[in-house]
């Protein structure tokens, strides 16, 4: 394995990333615990202010031609994991706010029963900050996800287990990746368009990983500080 | 199912596009644990004494150290900048996006608040480039972007 660059060598790589093509600005949440919504809510409103929001056609075409067709810079506003916080707490402050929430799924925390969901996250590296809920609920369902779809929110894939793809056999990296994809046709009844895996990697820096996201379907891989669009669909 | 090299609480490690403050690691832009850290990551301890006082850029840093460094990362949103690629582009054969304004300041401002951050902290390891970004886009977003459209 490769040393890792350095500080210096990294702050280089990125400058010249950032320095050669469009930016956008996104907004990462988590667990969003209902004790923290009043602070979500000013967070969004204070945003909803200076930007709009992005969807992925909006994404696309601003890929395309590096022209953002809104009055005010696009936030892509990221909710991670699949906590059912994310549709209770967040969901109704993001649309309150006018933005498009895009909901990177773990399709195995959304398909564990609930009575064993606690433990799929400690084991998947998914935190639970708070334990809000006594039904013992903290994932997303699948009619929750239904819902925010038909709503237009961005579905995204964020694997199937959360867990490094390049520590995986090839069969269990091709379940990670087009296995959930699988799973959003079958719920979804479409495949969804962006792929991010846990830490990454970027569309190109791993040749068995890309082969598997472009037989996924996938538009848009994102990564460390990057969206690459990657084919079209 | 292979479980992570890495078993961190999400609280005391960065998340995706987030640093971590109190205990000095940072992790990638998105989604997981940290790659492994090289020297001694930044803490809130302070600079490395000898540091010419005074310098705007680095008395900006501390300051948004100080002020970030009692985040929670798992129970925030916390802002980010993502770089555009649109490698479809080169394969119809029209030109890809260009970058704009935005990106030409935000690469700017890496490149001077990296050469501080080295400054104050001259064994800061890869990791600590997220809380640079995360630093620079908290003050981006807190402005309300820099008055373009994109």
């Amino acid at each position: 394995m490769s040393e890792p660059p350095t500080f210096r060598a990294r702050v280089a790589e990125l400058e010249n990333e950032f320095g050669t093509h469009p930016l956008i600005r996104a907004v990462n949440f988590h667990s969003t615990s209902n004790s923290q919504s009043a602070h979500y809510d000013r967070q969004l409103s204070e945003y909803s202010r200076a930007f709009s929001s992005v969807n992925e056609d909006e994404l696309r075409e601003y890929l395309t031609t590096g022209v953002w067709h809104k009055s005010k810079p696009g936030l892509i506003v990221s909710v991670f994991e699949g906590y059912r916080n994310s549709y209770e707490v967040l969901t109704p402050l993001i649309e309150k706010h006018g933005f498009v929430g895009w909901y990177w799924v773990i399709t195995g925390f959304v398909n564990t029963a609930i009575s064993d969901q606690l433990t799929y996250a400690e084991h998947h590296d998914i935190d639970m900050l708070t334990h809000d809920y006594a039904d013992g609920r903290y994932a997303l369902t699948w009619d929750e996800l239904r819902q925010l779809d038909r709503k237009g929110h961005v579905i995204c894939c964020h694997t199937r287990s959360h867990t490094l793809l390049s520590e995986l056999d090839a069969a269990t990296r091709r379940e990670e990746v087009i296995g959930s994809q699988d799973q959003f046709k079958n719920n979804l009844g479409h495949p969804v368009r962006s792929f991010v895996s846990l830490t990454g990697p970027a569309y190109g820096e791993d040749a068995t990983t890309d082969r598997l996201v472009e037989a996924g379907g996938f538009e848009f891989v994102f990564s460390n500080f990057r969206i690459q669009r990657i084919q079209s669909v | 199912m292979k479980k992570q090299p890495l078993k961190i609480n999400r609280r005391k490690t960065l998340m995706a596009m987030a640093g971590l403050w109190g205990a000095g690691l940072s992790v990638p832009s998105v989604g997981g644990p940290a790659p492994p850290a090289q020297g001694h990551p930044a803490t809130l301890a302070g600079p490395v004494p000898g540091t010419p006082a005074g310098d705007p850029v680095e008395q900006a840093l501390r300051e948004d150290l100080a002020r970030l460094g009692s985040r929670a990362y798992s129970d925030e949103g916390i802002p980010v900048f993502l770089a555009c690629e649109n490698m479809v582009a080169g394969k119809t054969g029209r030109p890809a996006a260009r970058p704009s304004a935005l990106s030409q300041a935000v690469a700017s401002d890496l490149r001077k608040n990296g050469e501080a951050w080295l400054r104050l902290f001259p064994e800061a390891p890869t990791t600590d480039v997220s809380k640079v970004i995360e630093i620079l886009a908290e003050r981006d977003f807190s402005r309300g972007g820099r008055g373009e459209k994109s």
